[in-house]
């Protein structure tokens, strides 16, 4: 049978599902893959009243402007080494919380804490930095006065360039590992009982039935969830950043990011070529560490997404 | 496949369909009429009455001080104004209004994605930034030579040269107000308390904070944002430096940021002093007009580095109701230690708008300036609002109509965009006395006439930034505050400007330079 045939009749068996999907596709193309040729921009002095045919073609230029840059290897350091804060620290956090959570017996607590720790999830970094200002701002800072009462001297939080990088990692928990776990909770929940009821035969404890057949049913999820994550080890959490550190230029030593960075150099200062050199540069590092993530996986266990 | 599950398949493709085009929204983009200038068509000669003006435009403004403006008001004066003007100009507009906050950002989203744009009001400084765009912005000199002479002799001189680039070209229209703004508020009531005088010089300023952080432990003794506190502070360090003067001349003559001269580094050395001592509050860059606002309401400081006016008057009512026997009153300009007060030169230039060159309208546009300037009753529906509705006519005055206060005006000055302070006269507004604030406009402004003005030797000169947009060097307004609220020296200050000359800063002097010394020689 020729390909192209059967091809050509799978598309005719299907019609009204490929019809379906159609919209979507054009969708995609049309928002996804057409804005891709906007990055021509970085290869351009781009003045946006002249447009592309009016704008100086400069090459790589814009690249060894943006490596030459002063704080662009700050930047890159404080995104690495915040990603890395959070791989440690953020990824196995809704982990642990999803087998604490499927360990619980009581059905009516269980699902009364999922709620709970789901609801941070919802709260937008605008209103995080409101309730965190109110927790820690110099001057009436509730966690201050507490530190007061108690005798301590409570830091100046927002001239602690020092402090802010566990800040941003304990937001990020606290807003990310309930809505993070339902992953895992769905994994959890697709492992086959008997083994659970055959390990408790042999005398297995409950630890040991956690570490020895829950955590590793769970590897091809945790897996999957890492390469995304290494995905983007390129990228900093613009909203967080965003929102709690905003122009509070004292913390930028260490929290400021490669996106905050485009935000100001595109939005703020009309270098648009600038932004999207960067841009680009985040997405093609990006794209390595996810290739290398998903071959080690496939090497491993063909745990790889593809 | 059943009927059924076609029927229902074919149904969501077209609910997507519909979908995607309901995202993708129509807006309403007129195309721009002819913007041919013509006088009224009505014939002298005949009986028959004149034709109306074709209408030009819509004129798009981006307009980013909303203030309490309603939508639903400002389109009825706006209304009002077209119809005023349909025998002349003939303009309408579209007026873009936004938030302040984040307005760069909306404003640089809508030049990039090529959105129709004519007239951007903004400030001063802000507007210096799109500078470095080629193409932009339309010079305006043959425009208000031809159109616009109304404005050229009415408008201060002082207010033309900050609309001036190096190259001779007006490239903005500007408001005119001597308002200053930077300035100190202090309790005054506290002083009593302590028993110590309103402070003249920076020593007796730093005991008044060091008694206030004794007396009062729950107070901070004073916060600000540099922008109120450095213009009002130069002085008394003798200084040409500080965040309000963009360039000054070093000792070689080079056009250099202000802030990178050494005398800066007193400056910050003040206030780093002041943080180490716990007399500033270290977390200034957090804050802004309103948090700080909360706190002066509040008690929570005694010294309020800002608009005199924000202190003493707008939040006045607030203040009063948290403490009823507290009294606020501003500090006098610092003395140097030769006694004497001095103050940057200020432009009185708060707003300016700028025309985008490749807008059809620029004629007009000039020409609706120079109406509201000649026009009384134009200039009061385009400040005011309409009569009747927004504002009621007593003769030689007008008066808000009952019930309406001044800080909850529905319509105020947005179609009018630019004001300027030597047209209050016209008619001036009727106001309630309210003697606990009514002294304290007429009483900052003769503080700040008593001043001796602090020049930087460029007065008239304004840099071409286009030359240098290539270079990035480290963002002063980053690494300067770290210096003084972070534990390292204040030697860190030296290293920080090398920095800066080292990342391009020293190409930028260059260029400055050589622009300056051009324009000196073309205007010997």
């Amino acid at each position: 049978m020729r390909p192209h045939k059967s091809f050509i009749q799978n598309i005719v068996k299907y019609r009204y599902l490929y019809l379906m999907v159609l919209p979507t596709i054009v969708c995609l193309l049309i928002f996804n893959y057409y804005p891709l040729w906007g990055l021509r921009m970085a290869f351009y002095t781009y003045y946006p009243t002249k447009g592309f045919s009016g704008s100086p073609f400069v090459g790589l230029q814009n690249f060894v402007t943006l490596f030459n840059m002063a704080d662009f290897g700050k930047q890159v350091y404080n995104t690495i080494i915040i990603n890395i804060y959070k791989l440690i620290l953020s990824f196995p956090a809704p982990i642990i919380f999803a087998i604490l959570i499927a360990e619980v017996r009581q059905r009516h607590f269980k699902r009364a804490v999922q709620t709970i720790s789901y609801l941070p999830h919802f709260v937008s970094w605008i209103v995080v930095n409101a309730l965190l200002y109110a927790l820690i701002n110099g001057n009436y800072g509730t966690i201050n006065i507490a530190m007061q009462s108690m005798g301590m001297t409570p830091p100046k939080w927002y001239v602690r360039p020092d402090l802010w990088r566990a800040i941003l990692i304990i937001t990020e928990v606290w807003k990310n590992v309930g809505f993070g776990s339902i992953l895992y909770l769905a994994a959890i929940a697709n492992i086959n009982q008997e083994m659970y009821e055959a390990a408790a035969i042999d005398g297995a404890s409950r630890f040991q039935q956690i570490f020895r057949i829950m955590l590793p049913c769970l590897v091809p999820t945790i897996i999957v969830m890492l390469i995304m994550q290494m995905g983007g080890m390129m990228r900093g959490n613009f909203q967080q950043v965003f929102a709690l550190v905003g122009s509070n230029t004292p913390l930028y030593s260490t929290v400021d990011v490669l996106d905050t960075s485009i935000y100001r150099l595109g939005l703020e200062k009309n270098q648009f070529s600038l932004g999207t050199a960067m841009g680009i540069f985040q997405s093609a590092i990006s794209f390595v560490l996810v290739m290398i993530t998903n071959k080690i996986a496939n090497k491993v266990g063909e745990y790889g997404i593809w | 496949m059943s009927i059924g599950k076609r029927f229902g398949a074919l149904l969501m493709c077209c609910a997507i369909v519909l979908t995607l085009f309901a995202g993708c929204g129509s807006g309403d983009n007129p195309q721009p009429q002819s913007s041919q200038f013509s006088s009224s068509t009505q014939s002298p000669e005949t009986d028959t009455p004149a034709q109306p003006l074709e209408k030009k435009g819509p004129i798009v403004v981006f307009h980013p001080f909303p203030y309490n403006n309603v939508e639903e008001d400002w389109l009825k004066v706006q209304a009002a104004l077209e119809e005023a003007m349909a025998d002349n100009i003939a303009l309408t507009f579209d007026f873009i209004v936004v938030p302040t906050d984040g307005m760069l950002e909306k404003l640089n989203v809508m030049l990039a994605g090529g959105e129709q744009l004519d007239l951007v009001v903004l400030n001063p400084g802000d507007a210096d930034k799109y500078m470095t765009t080629p193409d932009l912005m339309m010079p305006l000199n043959d425009l208000l030579n031809e159109y616009g002479k109304d404005l050229l002799e009415n408008i201060p001189e002082e207010a033309w040269i900050r609309c001036t680039n190096s190259k001779g070209e007006i490239m903005y229209l500007p408001a005119y107000r001597q308002w200053r703004w930077q300035g100190c508020a202090i309790r005054e009531d506290l002083l009593e308390e302590q028993g110590l005088p309103i402070p003249t010089n920076i020593a007796e300023l730093e005991n008044v904070m060091e008694t206030f952080k004794n007396a009062y432990p729950d107070m901070i003794p004073a916060v600000g944002l540099p922008w109120f506190s450095d213009p009002f502070l130069q002085g008394s360090q003798d200084s040409v430096a500080s965040w309000m003067t963009d360039y000054a001349l070093d000792a070689d003559g080079n056009v250099v940021p202000s802030r990178t001269l050494p005398e800066y580094k007193k400056m910050i050395a003040l206030y780093k002093k002041w943080v180490e001592n716990g007399w500033y509050d270290a977390e200034y860059m957090s804050g802004n007009d309103e948090s700080h606002a909360l706190l002066w309401n509040t008690g929570r400081i005694g010294i309020w580095f800002c608009d005199p006016h924000r202190a003493l008057d707008w939040n006045y009512d607030s203040f009063k109701q948290n403490f009823p026997d507290g009294k606020g009153t501003f500090l006098p300009i610092p003395t140097n230690e030769a006694g004497v007060k001095k103050f940057p030169i200020s432009y009185g230039v708060g707003r300016v708008v700028w025309i985008k060159k490749d807008s059809q309208y620029g004629a007009e546009i000039v020409q609706y300036f120079n109406k509201l300037m000649t026009d009384p009753d134009f200039y009061m529906l385009a400040t005011n609002g309409v009569e009747g509705e927004h504002w009621v006519d007593l003769g030689d005055e007008w008066a808000l109509p009952e019930g309406v206060s001044s800080d909850k005006r529905p319509y105020s000055n947005l179609l009018a965009i630019l004001s300027w302070e030597f047209r209050d006269n016209l008619k001036p507004a009727r106001r309630t006395p309210r003697p606990e604030v009514d002294w304290v406009n007429d009483a900052l402004n003769a503080e700040y006439a008593s001043a001796e003005l602090i020049l930087t030797g460029l007065e008239g000169f304004m840099p071409d930034q286009e030359p240098v947009a290539q270079y990035n060097p480290i963002d002063l307004d980053t690494y300067l505050p770290q210096v003084i609220v972070t534990d390292v020296s204040i030697d860190e200050f030296d290293n920080v400007i090398q920095q800066w000359y080292d990342t391009g800063g020293r190409e930028i002097v260059a260029e400055y330079t050589r622009q300056y010394n051009e324009w000196l020689e073309a205007n010997k």
